[in-house]
């Protein structure tokens, strides 16, 4: 049990900064008389998208409905998302960790790597110095709280910043890896999923120490590239490196979003899909890409849901050469009577759009037809704000149910000078009197 | 069921049905090989319920019988015997028994029962073709059958036989490749079939350069009778799409081509493409074919090529490897490339009534 992994302390050394709470305390940042209460962000969703630690202390969590948090604190305060001025702080952290590395890799919304090996000398500082000024930074800076790791590997790091949230730093080097892990249940292991959990204790597995400790082939064999994967990075051996880049070719694009209230009208419910399929269209071809796979999910009001996949027979980035399917799909979803609450459009098996590979036998009119109509829809959304142009249907979003969750983000009610409801300054609106 | 059979011959017999064995199959019994002993013969059969592939042998059997045992497992002990006499005995409860030598093994098979039997072609209609110019046209156009699943017509060879002419026919969508030849045809027979590519392959593999292949068919089956080795196979079901409609009638520009040096000079340009989008573009200007591939991050190419060309100044871009099949493939010294446009198809003929067109890429 007492024999390390690793005799040195840090051959490589992986930073994960991870916010805390961080949609929570980015409203506080803005508006500093929140502190100290108890907040949670989704309004607009009727479910905690995140609760501050005042409410977790409540027994609040993510995921949690509303009317419950409610009835567990009755002075909870409820803020719609506002991810226009979320966006902005996460951006402003990144930006304070590029300037301690280069290496620094958007994980997503409130949490990164960075690589800071090597840079002691420049720093004239150990690693743990280091990782304590980009938190101190990050404080001083935004006001606003992140848990560090600091470890050998992504894995590692990402669980040693979770260990000591909130404000946390915790450094694991290579020589205590082993001592880490035994502390460490499985279900706690990035990249273990519920399944594998069960999967690996009924192999008698219990900690991620019990994991690390078996032979690599082993793991390779019951878990296949991800186990050899998970093993290695668990041992101080990187098998994922820091990317510095953005985010490699995304794997999949989804647009959801949950009604103000539950709704069993067919035309409104189609309208709420379409329009995300038309966000998320939108979106791809922004970012030069087209998808061959999309997914439809209706989520009912009491949580269940229902989805289905299609195969288009050529990957695209044209809105309307994907409706038919989608409509299909819709079709077959929808049950008359059932009151949805939220639509969504996943798409998968996405590629870059530079080069086409037309077919014999495809139909060229019409896609040509198809993109023309899209590159249309784009050129009105540059000039006169998205879905400018739109499908007809979405004329019933308007007969929409109505509650408090249409409360829209203070960033988006209170414009700055010269802003418009679709351009706006990359600049938080903070609530605080000079 | 017992028998005596040089490793040679066994060895030999089984490579070749094994690559018809299921790699993955909820019945057990099709990983393995059935084995057939009757009258100084033994008959080997594999089946994946699409193709299926039985050959026959001599052999001194001592004692009749039937049983079946893993395939791969059996293939790769007899890999490793010595060169020498086989001697095998199956007892009733399946245990096959290998000496070879100094050599012992046992191994546990299943009751021959429970093999699935080959289709029958008693009312089938049939034809007889060389086997050697059967096996050049599998292989002239095969590698154009698509391998995505979304369309499962295409994953396959359309044989057409109509007056007189044998028409061999594949398509991914992205480039089509046609082969033809004058057959002597009974004055009725007409069909129209679409074999799979697993088939196809182990055709390729199974014809020789002599003889005759008789084929059967009904309308869902097909077999493929030689000298040794009976090859049968479901039919790829659908309707093939509409080839003619998408070999283009007319060109502007013809221009031969050395296919080899052709061949050589994208082989080295491709290999600076980008491994996700491959694509090569051919410039031809007068009197000179410029090949050119850029890829950021990677590098560029550039191979020249002396060609007669008079044309308008044409810039076709291609996936490689869609170009350089057919070039692999065909053994004529020269290739026509027939040119319309920058976006239309182009198509590459030779002597032999061979066509191949092939969807350029377009940049978007």
């Amino acid at each position: 049990m007492d024999q390390p992994f690793l005799l040195y302390s840090f051959p490589r050394a992986i930073l994960h900064v991870d916010g805390d709470a961080f949609f929570a305390s980015v409203e506080m940042s803005v508006n500093p008389a929140l502190k100290g209460r108890p907040l949670v962000t989704g309004q607009e969703r009727g479910i905690i998208a995140c609760a501050s630690y005042e409410a977790k202390a409540l027994g609040i969590r993510r995921g949690v409905p509303l009317r419950e948090a409610r009835r567990l604190c009755p002075g909870l305060v409820v803020l719609p998302s506002d991810y226009e001025t979320y966006s902005l702080y996460s951006r402003r952290m990144f930006d304070i960790m590029l300037r301690h590395t280069p290496m620094v890799e958007e994980y997503s919304i409130d949490e990164g790597f960075a690589d800071i090996t090597g840079l002691r000398r420049i720093a004239r500082a150990p690693y743990e110095a280091i990782a304590r000024r980009i938190q101190q930074d990050i404080r001083r800076e935004l006001d606003l709280g992140v848990s560090i790791g600091l470890s050998l590997t992504k894995t590692l790091a990402k669980l040693a910043s979770k260990a000591r949230k909130p404000a946390g730093l915790l450094a694991v080097p290579g020589r205590d890896i082993h001592r880490f892990l035994q502390t460490l249940p499985l279900d706690k292991v990035w990249g273990f999923g519920p399944n594998t959990v069960q999967l690996l204790a009924k192999l008698g597995l219990a900690t991620a120490f019990d994991f690390a400790s078996r032979p690599e082939a082993w793991a390779a064999r019951v878990l296949g590239k991800t186990g050899r994967e998970i093993w290695n990075e668990l041992r101080g051996v990187s098998a994922h490196p820091v990317l510095a880049a953005e985010k490699p070719a995304q794997a999949s694009l989804s647009k959801g979003k949950t009604f103000p209230a539950p709704s069993a009208d067919p035309d409104y419910i189609r309208a709420a899909l379409l329009r995300n399929v038309e966000s998320a269209f939108i979106k791809l071809r922004r970012i030069r890409l087209r998808a061959r796979k999309m997914a439809v999910v209706l989520r009912e009001r009491d949580y269940g849901q229902q989805g289905l996949e299609t195969e288009l027979p050529r990957a695209t980035s044209a809105t309307h050469e994907a409706l038919p399917a989608v409509e299909a799909m819709f079709g077959r979803l929808y049950r008359p009577g059932v009151e949805y609450r939220a639509t969504m459009i996943i798409l998968t098996r996405i590629e870059p759009d530079r080069v086409e590979q037309p077919d014999l036998f495809e139909d060229r009119a019409a896609i040509e037809k198809f993109k023309a109509v899209s590159r249309a829809i784009d050129e009105a959304g540059t000039r006169f704000g998205k879905h400018a142009i739109s499908l007809g249907s979405g004329l019933f979003l308007r007969q929409g149910p109505e509650s408090e969750r249409s409360r829209q983000p203070e960033r988006k009610t209170r414009l700055l000078p010269g802003e418009t409801a679709r351009r706006r300054l990359p600049i938080p609106y903070l609530a605080i009197r000079v | 069921m017992k028998f005596t059979l040089s490793k040679d011959v066994f060895l030999k017999n089984l490579q070749q049905v094994q690559s018809v064995v299921s790699t993955h199959s909820t019945l057990p019994i099709l990983f393995n090989v059935l084995i057939q002993a009757e009258k100084q013969e033994l008959v080997l059969t594999a089946t994946d319920l699409v193709v299926s592939l039985r050959c026959r042998m001599e052999a001194a059997v001592k004692k009749p019988g039937a049983s079946t045992c893993p395939a791969r497992r059996l293939l790769s002990i007899v890999r490793e015997l010595p060169q020498a006499e086989l001697d095998i005995d199956v007892t009733d409860d399946q245990v096959m028994a290998i000496q070879c030598e100094s050599s012992n093994y046992k191994l546990i098979g299943l009751a021959a029962d429970d093999f699935p039997a080959l289709p029958k072609f008693d009312e089938a209609r049939s034809v007889s073709l060389d086997q050697g110019a059967f096996k050049e046209m599998l292989k002239k156009t095969g590698y154009a059958a698509s391998t995505d699943e979304s369309r499962p017509i295409l994953n396959g060879i359309l044989i057409l036989m109509r007056d007189q002419k044998l028409t061999l026919v594949a398509t991914d969508g992205r480039r089509l490749a046609l082969v033809e030849q004058d057959i002597d045809l009974p004055q009725d027979m007409q069909c129209s079939l679409v074999i799979p590519t697993k088939t196809v392959n182990e055709l390729i593999k199974a014809l020789g350069d002599e003889g005759t292949v008789k084929i059967k068919t009904t309308s869902n089956l097909a077999a493929f009778e030689l000298d040794s080795v009976l090859i049968t196979s479901k039919l790829v079901e659908g309707n093939f799409p509409n080839f003619r409609q998408v070999i283009p009638s007319q060109c502007e520009e013809r221009i031969a081509l050395d296919r080899e040096q052709l061949l050589a000079a994208v082989r080295r340009a491709a290999l600076l493409a980008s491994e996700k989008n491959p694509s090569v573009k051919l410039l031809f200007a007068k009197n000179q074919l410029k090949i050119v591939v850029v890829t950021p991050d990677v590098g560029e190419a550039t191979e020249s090529l002396p060609i007669k060309y008079d044309g308008k100044p044409l810039s076709m871009v291609f996936n490689p490897t869609y170009l350089m099949d057919p070039l692999r493939t065909l053994t004529c010294d020269e290739v026509a490339v027939e040119l319309a446009d920058e976006l239309s198809p182009a198509v590459i003929k030779c002597d032999i009534p061979f066509l191949y067109v092939l969807m350029p890429l377009r940049l978007n």
